[in-house]
């Protein structure tokens, strides 16, 4: 598995490297487009009168997982948004529980959180200028006084930075902690071994726990920060 | 200016101390879940409820430890 750890592609004197969390990022999104154009071809010819199962359960199960996240923040454009917000959750969701087989897990390289963040704050930004215009978004930033303003431009630059940093420590910091367990476990040999029984647990909170968390509170904070600019707000 | 082993020393004492920060959440994420059980305490039929947010708290809690241990992370593997 280390022979495949990274692919360096050169391209006239430009070298150009893929990493091996880059690979499995690319692996499961071809692994999603399969599985997805099987269920829809499924989901096409399921006759409604009866109760669905197997993988026409499970993406209906899926389906309700991200309304369940999502709907709150966006509200009436949740179905606008939904095919894109969906089918990045369940891949950050996949490649937050990746590390379980021994892959690297995707998010554990800055570059593909950053991407994801810089993709919210793009929409966000976006959204707040087409809504009313570039005058009165840059007139929101002074609120309730001009002497914030650098305060207030701080806090929104700090949004894709705090997105980006809370996933990313949070899978880096769980593939060190468990990776430390497993040196201190083999260093103390044979004894060590005993060790092992308690590894489990670890990685349920490491690897399961901290990755479904922070899949839903990354989208949880995303959408709402970009609610508040697309969704009415009741008040 | 300084010598190598100066610069090593000094950004792991730094991501050392860098990881005081956990004192934070820590205090925080304890609140939390002394005030989820009080809520618990006092009205048992919402209970999946309260722990959903509760744990939502925690986890948004946790950033500013996530934060420090970032620094200290970068400081011991791109100076140590």
């Amino acid at each position: 598995m280390s022979d495949v750890s990274q692919i360096v592609i050169h391209i006239g004197s430009f070298e150009f490297q893929l990493h091996q969390s880059i690979l499995v990022w690319l692996v499961i999104c071809v692994l999603m487009a399969i599985v997805a154009y099987i269920a829809g071809k499924k989901i096409e010819n399921a006759d409604p009168s009866v109760a669905p199962k197997g993988i026409v359960y499970w993406s209906e199960e899926l389906y309700n997982l991200c309304l369940y996240v999502i709907k709150g923040n966006l509200k009436e454009t949740t179905a606008h948004y939904l095919p894109m917000f969906g089918t990045i959750m369940i891949g950050m969701l996949l490649s937050n529980l990746v590390g379980l087989v021994g892959f690297q897990n995707p998010t554990s390289n800055i570059s593909f959180n950053a991407t994801l963040a810089l993709m919210f704050f793009l929409m966000i930004q976006f959204h707040g200028i087409t809504k009313s215009g570039l005058i009165a978004r840059l007139k929101e930033l002074t609120e309730p006084m001009w002497l914030l303003t650098p305060l207030n431009v701080i806090g929104e630059l700090a949004t894709p930075i705090s997105l980006t940093m809370r996933l990313f420590g949070n899978i880096l910091a769980g593939t060190i902690i468990s990776l430390l367990i497993y040196t201190v476990i083999k260093s103390v040999a044979p004894i060590g071994y005993i060790g092992l029984l308690i590894t489990p647990f670890i990685h349920m909170y490491l690897d399961i726990f901290s990755g479904v968390i922070q899949t839903y509170i990354f989208f949880t904070l995303g959408t709402y920060f970009l609610g508040q600019q697309v969704a009415q707000q009741e008040d | 200016m300084f010598n190598e082993e100066f610069v090593r020393g000094m950004a792991v004492l730094g991501a050392g101390i860098a990881m005081i920060a956990g004192l934070g959440p820590g205090i925080g994420q304890g609140f939390a879940a002394g005030k989820g059980a009080e809520a618990v305490g006092r009205n048992p039929d919402a209970a999946s409820k309260i722990q959903s947010i509760m744990v939502l708290g925690i986890a948004l809690a946790e950033t500013t430890g996530i934060y420090a241990l970032v620094i200290a992370i970068m400081l011991i593997f791109v100076k140590g």
